[in-house]
């Protein structure tokens, strides 16, 4: 009996742990970034804000962005959400780049088109929404230059009356 | 003559297999392997586990156009304040949707103000959540089909259980699916917008339902089988602890030992003095201090264990904490609730007055989630001590009977004594925390809290169909009762302080539980 429990207790930590090896980011990411992607999921778990700033890449107001879209300045703006948050409203001429994709596969950033020198604005939901400075950090990771952080996210812009665009 | 209680010798890795803690264990982490691996694998979509319970009539969504629109004009004022002129359009449009009535239109335009993020957000969501709502919806296929299969593979893992513990299968495997039913239908009831409006959870229904039955046409016996408050509380409990960060545990629980250890001396001492005053014999007044100021049943079985009491009194004892733990455990989120008591210290007043750890979860579900989870961590700390109490009282009953007896006191008996569940609600938060990806984590949260939520709706059920006020009546004197009901009510408010001066930012910061 002793050793029939102890057997079905090794089973199943082996299938814990099994389940928990099949999960993996991307090889290409350094300890580093991973580790900053993760903090800012914890922060999201903890439903706390997220950092105001990110080294090395450059905050971004609803404002600036607006007035970039309206000179027709070439940016490339990428929303970080999922899918179905994406249908239902974004901002007009946004590319989809979601984060968990990306964390997966950082192949995704040249499949969504980007190119290194592009100025690239990322977004999600705002202050506690993790998507967009973990796309952010990982995009700085894989070498792109120009990268932006519109913090405030899709809220901000709605807010200000700025126009937004829904469907695929 | 009167039957003595024995001091059960449980030893040995077989308890392992037929100890109900040990079972709810197993129960609970086979569950969260099980949805673990589904996640990984993609074998099924975990989406299909939740069911939908929530359903607003057209009616009562006209009922509450003018509430809506009451709670939109101080928003649009704001925004207007601020200059955000986007959140007012939306609001405008939000409006206009309501008075059209059209529960499509309303959905598109609440949807569109939850775009926009804080208040005017949360107001959206609400309208949005009420219009998508439809009755109907809960009657579909898809979303019956996903609560019969939770029924189905909660029956197969359970009888599992039942099997091992030498209990009736054949009645438990008969008497479930009911149980079940009755969970769905307190869920069910409790899906609808007004009692959501007025606050009145599942628990209240699941209560009702079960008090209703087995006080007017009482229980048969082919259903008592599948009435098992602990088992399927335990369980639940277990999963409760993969939602709990480690850290949440030990800051509560640090606390939790502090006002465990002043609640358990100074209320069972009072309660031991008031019973010699009203003269209850000695080992009575033992069982019952024990059970008011420990954790009910499991603390008056041990100490009657412990002292080698009357069977008799243990069971007068249990009943008395079953019946009182219903009132209160309405009451007293109530009152939390009318006084604006904070929601952790709110928690910790229920965690340690409150005596079983089924009327815990109830009433901490009442308030908040927070509360419930800090109810849970204070209320294990002092089911922690059980044992302890158990050592202490044999000690002293060996020289009160002039070690004549000749009976061994072993300290083996704090740990056969301790809950061995609560070890599993350690082990799954700390797995949840440490070792899994916060993505996994995350992912299976909502599922794992659903499956919860069954448990629990089964064990409130099984509170209701196993309290039964009429055997109050019957019991003999008044005394121990009266004993009982006075050291509970000092009990109340000797705990509400400590929990205030404990988890209320007094003397340490409050616990960050969420």
């Amino acid at each position: 009996m002793k050793s029939m429990v102890r057997t079905g207790f090794v089973i199943a930590l082996a299938i814990i742990f099994l389940a928990s090896a099949g999960y993996a980011a991307d090889s290409k990411y350094s300890a580093d970034t991973i580790k900053k992607v993760d903090e800012c999921k914890t922060l999201k778990r903890d439903k706390k804000d997220m950092a105001e700033t990110l080294s090395g890449i450059k905050n971004l107001k609803a404002e600036e962005l607006k007035s970039w879209v309206d000179q027709k300045k070439k940016i490339v703006i990428l929303d970080n959400r999922p899918a179905d948050e994406y249908e239902k409203e974004h901002i007009p001429g946004a590319v989809r780049l979601n984060s968990d994709d990306l964390l997966e596969d950082s192949k995704k950033a040249e499949q969504a088109g980007l190119k290194k020198d592009d100025i690239i604005v990322n977004y999600c939901n705002g202050v506690k929404c993790w998507r967009s400075p973990a796309v952010a950090v990982m995009l700085q990771n894989l070498g792109y230059k120009n990268i932006h952080w519109l913090r405030d996210g899709l809220p901000e812009w709605i807010k200000k009356g700025y126009p937004t665009a829904e469907g695929k | 003559m009167e039957e003595k209680c024995k001091i059960e010798k449980q030893s040995g890795w077989s308890n392992l297999i037929k100890n109900e803690d040990w079972l709810a264990v197993w129960l609970g982490f086979l569950i969260i392997v099980l949805i673990i691996v589904c996640y990984q694998t993609k074998l099924i979509d975990l989406s299909k586990i939740s069911t939908n319970f929530k359903w607003t009539t057209d009616s009562q969504i006209a009922s509450r156009t003018v509430k809506w629109k009451n709670a939109i004009d101080p928003l649009m004022k704001e925004a207007q304040a601020k200059g955000e002129e986007g959140t007012v359009v939306r609001l405008q449009a939000l409006k206009e949707a309501l008075d059209s009535g059209d529960r499509k239109a309303i959905l598109k335009a609440a949807g569109k103000v939850e775009n926009v993020g804080g208040i005017p957000a949360e107001l959206g969501k609400e309208i949005a959540d009420r219009s998508k709502a439809e009755t109907a919806k809960v009657f579909k296929w898809d979303n019956l089909s996903n609560v019969l299969k939770v029924g189905i593979a909660f029956l197969i893992i359970s009888s599992i259980g039942i099997i091992l513990l030498g209990r009736t299968i054949g009645k438990y495997i008969v008497g479930f699916p009911i149980v079940f039913s009755l969970a769905w239908l307190s869920r069910f009831l409790a899906g609808n917008a007004l009692p959501s409006d007025w606050g009145i959870e599942y628990v209240i229904f699941a209560l009702i339902v079960g008090l209703a039955i087995s006080n007017t046409i009482g229980i048969p016996e082919w259903l008592r089988e599948a009435v098992q408050t602990e088992y399927y509380i335990k369980t639940g409990l277990v999963i409760l602890g993969a939602g709990l960060l480690f850290f949440e545990i030990v800051q509560a629980g640090a606390l939790g030992i502090i006002q465990a250890l002043l609640v358990i001396f100074v209320v069972w001492y009072f309660c031991f003095w008031l019973c010699r005053k009203l003269k209850v014999d000695d080992d009575f007044a033992a069982m019952l201090s024990s059970a008011v100021s420990i954790c009910g049943v499991s603390a008056a079985i041990a100490t009657c264990g412990a002292i080698e009491g009357d069977k008799k009194k243990l069971s007068y004892t249990t009943s008395l904490v079953l019946i009182c733990a219903v009132p209160m455990m309405v009451l007293m989120p109530w009152a939390v609730k009318a006084f604006g008591i904070p929601e952790i210290v709110g928690g910790a007043w229920l965690g340690g007055t409150l005596d079983t750890s089924g009327s815990v979860v109830a009433a901490g579900a009442l308030i908040s989630e927070p509360a419930m989870k800090t109810g849970v961590i204070v209320k294990f700390s002092q089911n922690a001590l059980i044992g302890v109490a158990a050592f202490i009282l044999s000690i002293w009953w060996t020289f009160k009977a002039g070690a004549a007896a000749g009976q061994k006191v072993s300290a083996g008996v704090i740990w056969e004594r301790f809950p061995k569940f609560v070890l599993g609600f350690i082990v799954a938060s700390a797995v949840f925390s440490f070792v899994l990806p916060l993505d996994m984590v995350n992912d299976t949260k909502k599922t794992l809290g659903e499956l919860r939520t069954w448990w629990f709706a089964l064990a409130f059920v099984s509170i209701g169909l196993e309290t039964r006020f009429l055997d109050m009546m019957k019991m003999e004197g008044g005394r121990p009762a009266a004993a009982f009901l006075l050291a509970q009510s000092f009990n109340v408010i000797w705990t509400l302080i400590l929990a205030y001066l404990l988890f209320g930012g007094i003397i340490f910061p409050v616990p960050d539980i969420r």
